[in-house]
């Protein structure tokens, strides 16, 4: 506002200070008009909280840096940690941003920022930041600043930007209580919504508008504000001033023209700053071409602040003094009955709800209580109705209160129905309409400050009206109610709290007259109302009046009623008040002579309007009678303001004193006939007065019983509009009941669609499911469960102890009962009589809510799992068998890590090799066993292993003690669980290695002495065949000489090639001469052991021996013999036998040639010396052969 | 019965030696390579004879050795051929597998019995080479 607006505000304002006080003066802080000369800046308090970062961002990019005002912004910081919103803004706007850290001075276009952890509020053009009173999560630090700017520094702008809480809402309120601009951003663009609807909530938000749009108004607003020298000289003038309320009267049916002045033009201003029209003229056009803005200035008009507990110390003293004394007069059936007039959105209402009613707990006694709360504004009473509070409050009311009488709500607070069912809100013109009654107290605070004197003084006779006796009447802190005087009397002057005056069993009190008639509707706007507004400056045209009160006949002001108004100074002596009860007609006051034409002058004044002046009457002022003429005159209805009670003045004027002796003599005569008449006259006046008092009487208590039945209809009619809201709530109810209806409809399908889910997820379960209620009973169940209980569906509903089942599980029901009282599931493996298995579980059946409601027993066919399971025991017992039949097997056999060391190791292993178990896990194989592949390597056979997965083959192995070992091995390679595991069993084939080995030589000498046998034979039959005659003689020899090899032959084999007896040999090769010369051949000798490579040469020479004794010695003759004798002897250090063949009786032979008998005989035996010699007796042959003893050919090389 | 064989004479005046221990299959080798008009040096049936003969015979054209001799093995008169330049074969009852061998490779080894043609023929490879 412009200084120029503000000076000539304060002047009109100043013409009416003095009448109101301290009242004023704060309506005057509030204007922010007076105090320092310098204004400061135009003050922008921005409230943000949940992504106002951002919002502010995009805020003050859009704000430019000259704007001159001052911003002020509020975010919900986390208090731990330091802010970045200084920088953050700073780069958005040319403005230094300061964030306030102690006392602030503010200067136009700057930013001023809340620190994290700190409150900010205002006094005057400071701010400072102080710490929070409140724990963290009940801090409203927006509603905090706008409420301190509201009260310090009057109008500026609120601005509620995106923010999740309903912090703001009461700080907006107050903000434009005091004429501030309201601009919230709009909800659908705030990325939350929930801050810039409660704003809007509210009701007092000038512009609700998109961010950028909405910095668009503000600057436009501000530059507004500033420049505008409005024409707001205007406001001066009263006759516009009044064509806009008589507007708002006609449009709304409300009168604000007892309005005080101040406040209504404050307001006024606001809305032409909001509709951004220069003049009161333009105003007027606009509020007459656009219909909303009545309401628009009405809402303006009636906005009010109001908290919960608004200064405490009242409320205590309320609570310590005043209720209980209202408590202690009440009998228990006496209703209690507290009236709040200008209740606005109830929180003075509640808070005395909550008031009465730990006063009743503390009794405990439940009076029926009811507090009337009354208000113009409906759209606030609607607000007060629905009892919603913001979560703000917690910082009026306290914590124990907030639970007790609160519930917490989605943002906030709502009264619990215990003290919404105290509460009857009614939309209540305290000016207009009749009083509620009887009540005991009344609470209207910072109503009275509003209204000019004329009405207060209306209100508070009102009030005592209203009052019982004795009863409370509580004011805002610069309000009293001193006048009328002697109405009420302070009973706490601090507190503002009065007590009705009145005494207790007066006769009826009546109603005071109401400016306006009961229900009148408002006039049409062509018909003003005019008051008379009392004023001191007319001292020059008092002064007038008191002269000429002085000089002017005694006189009476007398209204209508005939009461008196008022005195003139001298009237005292006309009064002469007649016994009984006082009371204030003029008639019954005056002296007894003036009274008759004192009545009927006054009738013909009120009835006809026409004045009276009587003839003299005769009055005796100290016994002298003078003649007095009464002068009645009705006072033009010009003078006072419509709708007064008219009056009338009478006039007293006093003639000369009459002389009793001069009345005429000619009248004596008739004084006996006028006495007579006189007399009769008088008992008829008097008879006439008498039943006039009567009537008179009676048609007062006719009035106060009409005043008393206007009351109670008003209660009734705050009850049908109760009643009406009730509807109204109904309504809503019942949409709200259409909406559940319609959700519940959405609900149910769903539920068919989770019913049909849940049947086929039965149906597909392979489960049985069988669900029991907490009594047992069937409530559903799955077809698999008729294998174990047979069930058909018609069964459900019927307790499941009915049916048998095939389980061999006698506790199923003792189990089932435990479930439902422990809680506790519980799980079986059962078997069933069909050998089935299944397993078993039962768990509480827990609806949604968490009750419990029953049993839910699941049955699972486990019967493969538990042949699997039997399968899998038996094949690990049978691994285990296997693994220590391998273990204790003496075949060695054992695992190795292709990568690592041994694994396995078994009691063969520790048999064959030496190491224990112990010894030999994790060591590497190959060094363990010093493994060698023979005509390979180790490498490669591991190569081929990792190849082929398995190897076989022989193996050089050594034992622990170095013992070396030729294995057979069978490698296998098995991968298992990313390892490559070796599984080798061995078997020891040294013994047989070494048993083939002496086979193969075995086998390698059998086939040489096969072949040297063969080539011996071979030699012999050359031999044979070059020294034969024929083919028969060869036969004969030949078969002769092999038959000798032979048996040589044989005899060595019996001794297995070591040797043989020379008398066996002799024996053999002769033994076929022998049996044909009996007694020819001797043999004698002693027991001779021939080795091997001379037992067969010598055999064969025997058998050439005997041969050619038989063709041609002595066994050809028939008496010859042959005699065969040995002897062994020692010739250096060698034994030797010496054999010698002598043939006795034979014949010489002519033998030219050497034959091959003779040559065999010479050379055949190794080593061997023989003579041959034909002595006359017969042939004789000596052979000397060296016996060593040697061994056999036979031993491995 | 004779089978001599004027063609068969093909190592007439060639000395040829013979280690054999056993009597007959001397007497058998000597028959036949002096069928073939070889002259036969020993036989002998050890190796210390068969060494002697060679230290007083420098005209030995080639030899014939079984592989045992008594109780020796021949290992020790090849080696003395081999050194003498004197070729030899071995006429031998045992395998061709046998470890002996190996020492004396390019050497070939009659196995027994074997026809004479086939000695003839094999002493006469020695001879001509």
């Amino acid at each position: 506002m412009s200084e120029d607006f503000h000076a000539r505000l304060s002047t009109w304002v100043d013409a009416s200070k003095a009448e109101d006080g301290t009242a004023l003066a704060r309506e005057f802080d509030m204007a922010g008009t007076a105090g320092p000369p310098d204004p400061g800046p135009v003050v922008v308090a921005i409230g943000a909280s949940a992504g106002g970062v951002e919002a502010l961002q995009t805020f003050f990019s859009a704000i430019p840096g000259d704007t001159g005002a001052a911003f002020v912004v509020v975010l919900h910081l986390d208090p731990t940690m330091p802010s970045e919103l200084p920088s953050l803004l700073g780069a958005r706007t040319t403005m230094p941003v300061i964030q306030v850290e102690g006392d602030e001075k503010l200067e136009p276009n700057r930013v001023y920022v809340i620190p994290p952890n700190r409150r900010l509020t205002a006094v005057d053009h400071t701010l400072s930041a102080q710490p929070f009173d409140e724990p963290r999560g009940q801090r409203a630090p927006i509603d905090l600043l706008f409420r301190s700017l509201a009260e310090r520094l009057g109008d500026g702008f609120a601005v509620i930007l995106t923010g999740a809480g309903s912090d703001g809402a009461i700080g907006v309120r107050a903000a434009k209580e005091a004429g501030g601009i309201v601009l919230v951003q709009d909800p659908r663009e705030s990325q939350f919504a929930s801050m810039p609807r409660s704003a809007i909530a509210t009701n007092v938000a000038d512009f609700v508008l998109p961010l950028k749009a909405l910095a668009a108004q503000l600057v436009e607003l501000i530059g507004e504000k500033r420049s505008k020298a409005a024409s707001v000289a205007e406001l001066a003038d009263d006759e516009l001033f009044r064509r806009i309320l008589m507007h708002v009267r006609t449009r709304t049916g409300r009168d604000f023209s007892h309005y005080k002045r101040p406040t209504v033009v404050r307001r006024i201003a606001r809305r032409m700053h909001v509709t951004r029209l220069n003049s009161l003229t333009a105003y007027l056009d606009y509020l007459r071409e656009t219909p909303a803005e009545a309401n628009a200035l009405l809402d303006d008009l009636l906005i009010s602040v109001t908290t919960f507990f608004r200064d405490p110390h009242v409320f205590e003293v309320l609570a310590a003094d005043v209720l209980p004394a209202i408590f202690h007069a009440k009998d228990a059936d006496q209703p209690l009955r507290v009236w709040v007039p200008g209740c606005a959105t109830g929180e003075e209402a509640y808070t005395l709800a909550i008031l009465l009613l730990e006063e009743a707990a503390r009794r405990d006694v439940r009076p029926v209580m009811q507090i009337f709360a009354s208000d113009l504004d409906e759209r606030a009473l609607a607000r007060a109705r629905e009892g919603r509070f913001p979560a703000a409050i917690e910082a009026d009311v306290s914590e124990e209160r907030i639970a007790r009488y609160f519930t917490r709500d989605s943002d906030g607070f709502r009264v619990r129905d215990e003290l919404r069912d105290i509460v009857l809100f009614a939309a209540h013109d305290l000016v207009k309409d009749p009083p509620f009654s009887r009540l005991d107290l009344i609470s209207c605070r910072n109503l009275l400050i509003y209204l000019d004197r004329e009405l207060q003084e209306q209100v508070t006779a009102t009030f005592h009206y209203a009052l019982n006796p004795g009863g409370f009447l509580l004011v805002g802190s610069s309000e009293a109610c001193e006048n009328p005087p002697n109405l009420f009397r302070a009973f706490n002057r601090n507190a503002r709290i009065y007590q009705s005056a009145a005494p207790l069993g007066g006769k009826p009190r009546l109603l005071p007259r109401l400016l306006m008639e009961v229900g009148q509707q408002p006039r049409e706007a062509g018909a003003p109302v005019r008051h008379s507004y009392p004023s001191a400056a007319l001292t020059d045209a008092a002064m007038h009046r008191q002269t000429l009160e002085k000089l002017a006949p005694p006189s009476i002001l007398v209204d209508e009623f005939h009461r008196v108004v008022h005195l003139s100074e001298s009237a005292g002596r006309y009064f002469q008040p007649s016994g009984g009860p006082l009371s204030g007609d003029v008639v019954d006051l005056v002296r007894p002579e003036l009274r008759f034409e004192l009545r009927s002058a006054l009738h013909r004044a009120f009835e006809n309007g026409s004045a009276t002046v009587s003839l003299p009457i005769p009055v005796k002022f100290n016994g002298a009678p003078h003649r007095v003429h009464l002068h009645v005159k009705r006072i033009a209805a010009g003078a006072a303001a419509a709708g007064q009670v008219p009056h009338a003045i009478v006039m007293f004027i006093e003639g000369e004193a009459m002389d009793a002796a001069a009345v005429p003599s000619e009248l004596q005569a008739s004084n006996e006939a006028v006495h007579h008449l006189t007399q009769e006259l008088e008992l008829t006046q008097a008879r006439l007065r008498t039943m006039r008092e009567e009537s008179e009487g009676a048609n007062e208590e006719l009035r106060a019983a009409n005043e008393e039945l206007q009351s109670i209809n008003e209660e009734y009619r705050s009850t049908a509009e109760e009643l009406e809201t009730s509807k109204e709530e109904l309504q809503s109810i019942n949409e709200e009941l259409h909406t559940v209806n319609s959700e519940l409809k959405v609900k149910l399908e769903t539920i068919s669609r989770a019913h049909s889910d849940l049947q086929n997820l039965m149906a597909a379960t392979d489960y049985g499911t069988l669900f029991l209620d907490t009594s047992l009973r069937i409530k559903r169940f799955t077809e698999r469960v008729t294998e174990v209980f047979s069930l058909t569906p018609a069964d459900e509903g019927r307790p499941i102890t009915d049916f048998s089942h095939r389980l061999e599980y006698d506790d199923l029901l003792r189990d089932v009962r435990l479930v439902l009282s422990e809680l506790d599931p519980i799980r079986r493996e059962v078997r069933a009589r069909h050998d089935r298995w299944y397993d078993v579980r039962m768990r509480p059946y827990r609806t949604v809510d968490d009750r419990i409601d029953g049993v839910v027993i699941t049955l699972v066919d486990i019967t493969d799992r538990r042949q699997a399971e039997e399968a899998l025991r038996k094949s690990e017992s049978r691994l285990a068998q296997q693994r220590q039949l391998v273990h204790l097997s003496h075949d060695p056999i054992f695992v190795w890590d292709f990568d690592g060391g041994m694994l396995e190791w078994n009691r063969g292993c520790e048999v064959l090799y030496g190491y224990t178990e112990k010894e030999a896990l994790g060591q590497p194989k190959q060094r363990l066993l010093s493994t060698a592949v023979p005509g390979s390597s180790f490498e490669d056979l591991k190569a081929k292993l990792l190849q082929d997965h398995a190897w076989s083959g022989e193996l050089h192995q050594k034992t622990k003690d170095g013992r070396a070992l030729t294995v057979e091995s069978r490698l296998h390679l098995q991968e298992f669980e990313g390892r490559r595991l070796v599984l080798e069993s061995t078997h020891d084939i040294t013994d047989r290695k070494d048993w083939d080995r002496r086979q193969q030589l075995l086998l390698s000498e059998l086939t040489h002495r096969v072949k040297n046998t063969l080539a011996v034979v071979q030699a012999i039959a050359h031999q044979t065949v070059r020294t034969s005659h024929s083919i028969d003689d060869f036969v004969s020899r030949f078969n002769g000489r092999l038959a000798a090899l032979a048996g040589a032959h044989n005899l060595l084999f019996q001794s297995n090639w070591e040797g043989a007896d020379l008398a066996e040999l002799a024996q053999i090769q002769l033994d076929p001469y022998i049996a044909g010369h009996t007694g020819r051949i001797s043999v004698e000798g002693n027991p001779v052991r021939l080795p091997a490579d001379i037992a067969t040469p010598f055999g064969l020479v025997l058998h050439e021996l005997a041969t050619n004794a038989a063709k041609h010695g002595s066994l050809s003759k028939p008496q010859g013999t042959v005699s065969v004798g040995w002897t062994q002897e020692i010739r250096n250090k060698e034994r030797w036998l010496k054999f010698q063949w002598s043939e006795q009786g034979g014949t010489v032979p002519a033998q030219s040639k050497k034959g091959f008998g003779t040559t065999l005989i010479d050379g055949g035996i190794p080593g061997a010396v023989v003579h041959r010699e034909f002595q006359p007796t017969g042939f004789v042959c000596v052979i000397e052969v060296p016996l060593r003893e040697l061994p056999t050919h036979v031993t491995p090389q | 019965m004779s089978r001599r064989n004027d063609r068969e004479r093909a190592l007439e005046g060639k000395r040829v030696l013979i280690a054999e221990d056993d009597f007959l299959i001397a007497l058998e080798l000597q028959t036949v390579l002096e069928d073939a008009g070889a002259e036969v040096i020993g036989p002998c049936g050890s190796v210390a004879a068969a060494m002697r003969l060679i230290d007083s015979d420098d005209d030995i054209a080639a030899a014939i050795l079984d592989v045992r001799l008594g109780n020796d093995t021949a290992g020790a008169l090849a080696t003395r051929l081999d050194d003498e330049a004197i070729p030899f074969l071995f006429y031998t009852g045992q395998g061709r597998g046998e470890p002996f061998f190996a020492a004396w490779p390019g050497h070939r080894i009659i196995s027994k019995p074997a026809p004479a043609s086939a000695l003839i023929e094999a002493v006469s490879r020695l001879v001509i080479h």
